[in-house]
């Protein structure tokens, strides 16, 4: 543990220090001399904000600008980042929509009672299948009668994938994961603005035992309901 | 050599900006630190059979340096696997010419001789004289001298090493290039660009979400990859001269697996805008897109020909992943792979003869070559979790993801499978190698 914190603090010092040669950088441009060098890191390269192009900017400077090493940060505020793998990045990375009703608290119940049916949210698949299993059904039905009845409710699904294999064929693949809770959400009722299908591929893995058990448990769709969800 | 100089003079400017504006503080002191930390080390299991012996004797003053210039040339030249470097007998090591005792040398079988020298000049800058000589034919094969800012060293060994190489060998050496990769730090995701030998690592994008699938332009000045910084896959095109980025494609649904045509002007990219993943091509700008696959299946991983005539790339349209090819002008994909039922991840060697991917055999995930007039394979690697291969770019050697102890490592084979080299980062979850062009590395 104790050597990691020296490396993040050592990788925080030398994107300070590349950030002054990000002036060189430039200098270097204007003098039309090759490319040997990696003259951009730090500030400018971890600030995504600066290099969007309407995406969704001010979402992404902020959570960069914790990260973002340009100025004189300790390395205890990139030590106190929460985590970016399991369900954290995915909960903290939708906003309640716009012009839902403020926390039911009988919806939250229902969400979040773990004796509730909702409360589960994870669909389990096989390996390089995407069709939901007879054991998830009622799951899924669950939860898309649920959205077919609140018309206002907002999910997300995250589809994974375990992480052997191809990284962008799992990417691929966790995609038809979500879209296949999406589209059983549609045909019990729910409407399609009410659903955003997004793929992790192999990157957010539960498990990294490197065992079935493990796999199993990272083979998935994660449903979200992100106006209701607690954050991180 | 003129460029070489160029690039000096405006290092040893920037040295002196970054001197200046920290004035001695420790920060410095662990700037030069910092990469040596995350340095990914490398150790070379197996040798070709037909090596070409070498004799790289010390260059005499070199020891007064940061960078002991042949042992960065004799650690290349080792790594690469096609040269047996001799012993370097007794010293005084001869550093000129006149110096050599020619008998000496032959009688000891030493054919190949390089010698040199380095020294300061009274700028601050350094002198390195170096030369290649055959003490058979009592002649100098190459001779080089250059004058670079103490920080060049690494880059001028690495370009001594590619000179002797390249003329020892008869082929394009790759010392002098750099690698890409993704690293996962405890606290988030880094695309770290290296050299060939996984010095001077820089991260030149770090984030909490993930990052994914780096491909540098072939000119070797961008780099497009996958980030998940909206909190869902995005495909940027990443400019390394000045930081600055464009979203290529943020389409609804999963952006990714970009591959750069080989003139620069368009990429492959798979997208699921119109239901499942397929390839669709665009302008590098953005502009221009353009579906290229029609199933109702996968279809990812593109990459070009050389030639940029033709597409491999990966799809489950027959029931389970495998590799087809097609041509970019649109048409009929031909299956390629035909064992096993996942065969992923192809990339083309820099001669388009042949395709490295990945096999699942058995439950075991290897680096597999397929040439593609004989369809024959081989497995070339017999790890159980290895993945993303990518061809240097002399074709000589693959570089992949491994896993070692469940923790995520580089790794190089020869693309025969003769030589192995385990690229080791401590302290890093490394994945995602991506090995840049000849061009651009200077």
């Amino acid at each position: 543990m104790n050597r990691n914190w020296i490396i993040v603090g050592a990788v925080v010092l030398l994107a300070g220090c590349s950030s002054l040669s990000g002036k060189s950088a430039k200098e270097q441009g204007k003098a039309g001399v090759e490319s040997r060098d990696l003259p951009t890191q730090g500030a400018d390269a971890v600030r995504p904000a600066n290099a969007q192009r309407g995406g969704d900017g001010a979402k992404g400077a902020a959570d960069a600008g914790k990260a973002d090493p340009g100025g004189a940060v300790d390395p205890a505020v990139v030590k106190a980042l929460p985590d970016g793998s399991a369900a954290g990045g995915g909960a903290s990375g939708t906003r309640p929509a716009a012009g839902s009703s403020g926390p039911d608290a009988s919806i939250k119940s229902m969400l979040t009672d773990p004796a509730a049916p909702l409360a589960k949210r994870e669909v389990y698949y096989d390996f390089d299948r995407f069709n939901i299993n007879p054991d998830q059904q009622a799951l899924v039905e669950a939860h898309g009668r649920f959205l077919a009845g609140h018309k206002t409710m907002h999910v997300r699904i995250e589809g994974n994938c375990d992480e052997r294999g191809s990284r962008e064929y799992n990417l691929a693949l966790g995609q038809r994961r979500a879209d296949s809770v999406k589209k059983a959400f549609i045909l019990l009722g729910a409407s399609e603005k009410q659903i955003q299908a997004v793929t992790y591929g192999a990157e957010k893995p539960h498990a990294t035992g490197g065992t079935e058990e493990s796999w199993a448990q990272n083979r998935r769709s994660d449903i979200l309901y992100p106006d209701f969800d607690a954050k991180p | 050599m003129v460029s070489v100089s160029n690039g000096n003079t405006e290092l040893l400017s920037r040295r002196r900006l970054r001197a200046a504006a920290l004035a001695g503080l420790v920060l410095c002191a662990l700037v030069s630190t910092a990469p040596a930390r995350a340095q990914l080390t490398i150790e070379i299991i197996g040798g070709a059979s037909d090596q070409i012996p070498v004799t790289v004797l010390p260059f005499a003053g070199e020891e007064g340096f940061p960078t002991v210039v042949t042992q960065v040339v004799g650690a290349d030249l080792a790594r690469s696997g096609r040269f047996k470097l001799q012993e370097t007998g007794p010293r005084p090591f001869p550093s000129e010419p006149l110096d050599i005792k020619f008998p000496l040398w032959r009688g000891r079988g030493n054919q190949n001789l390089a010698i040199g020298r380095v020294s300061s000049r009274p700028d601050g800058k350094v002198e390195i004289r170096f030369r290649l000589i055959d003490t058979q034919r009592e002649a100098q094969l190459v001779g080089f001298s250059y004058t670079v800012a103490p920080s060049q060293l690494r880059a001028i060994s690495h370009k001594i090493a590619d000179v002797i190489y390249q003329t020892l060998a008869g082929e394009p050496s790759v010392f002098g290039t750099r690698i890409a990769y993704v690293a996962r730090t405890p606290e988030r995701f880094e695309l770290q660009v290296a050299d060939a030998d996984g010095f001077n690592s820089q991260f030149i994008l770090a984030h909490r979400e993930p990052i994914m699938s780096p491909a540098w332009s072939p000119d070797g000045t961008r780099i497009a990859y996958v980030s998940f910084e909206q909190h869902r896959p995005v495909v940027f095109i990443h400019n390394l001269i000045d930081g600055s980025r464009h979203i290529l494609a943020n389409f609804e649904g999963s952006n990714g697996a970009p591959a750069w045509s080989p003139d620069g002007q368009r990429l492959a990219v798979s997208l699921s805008r119109e239901g499942v993943s397929q390839i669709y091509l665009i302008n590098a700008d953005g502009t221009g897109l353009e579906r290229l696959t029609h199933s109702n299946a996968i279809d990812t991983e593109p990459s070009f020909a050389p030639d940029g005539k033709t597409l491999i790339f990966t799809s489950d349209r027959g029931g389970s992943p495998q590799i087809y090819r097609m041509p970019v002008l649109g048409g009929d994909a031909e299956r390629l792979t035909f064992e096993g039922t996942y065969n992923v991840s192809p990339r083309y060697a820099p001669d388009g003869k042949s395709f490295v991917y990945v096999q699942r055999q058995g439950g075991r995930y290897s680096i597999a070559v397929m040439d593609l007039v004989s369809r024959q394979t081989q497995a070339i690697t017999d790890g159980a979790l290895d993945g993303a291969p990518t061809f240097s770019p002399n074709g000589r050697l693959v570089l992949y993801a491994s896993i070692l102890k469940g923790h995520g490592i580089l790794a190089a084979v020869s693309s025969d499978g003769r030589i192995k080299q385990k690229v080791t980062a401590s302290a890093l979850d490394v994945r995602e190698p991506a090995w840049g062009p000849l061009t651009g590395t200077r």
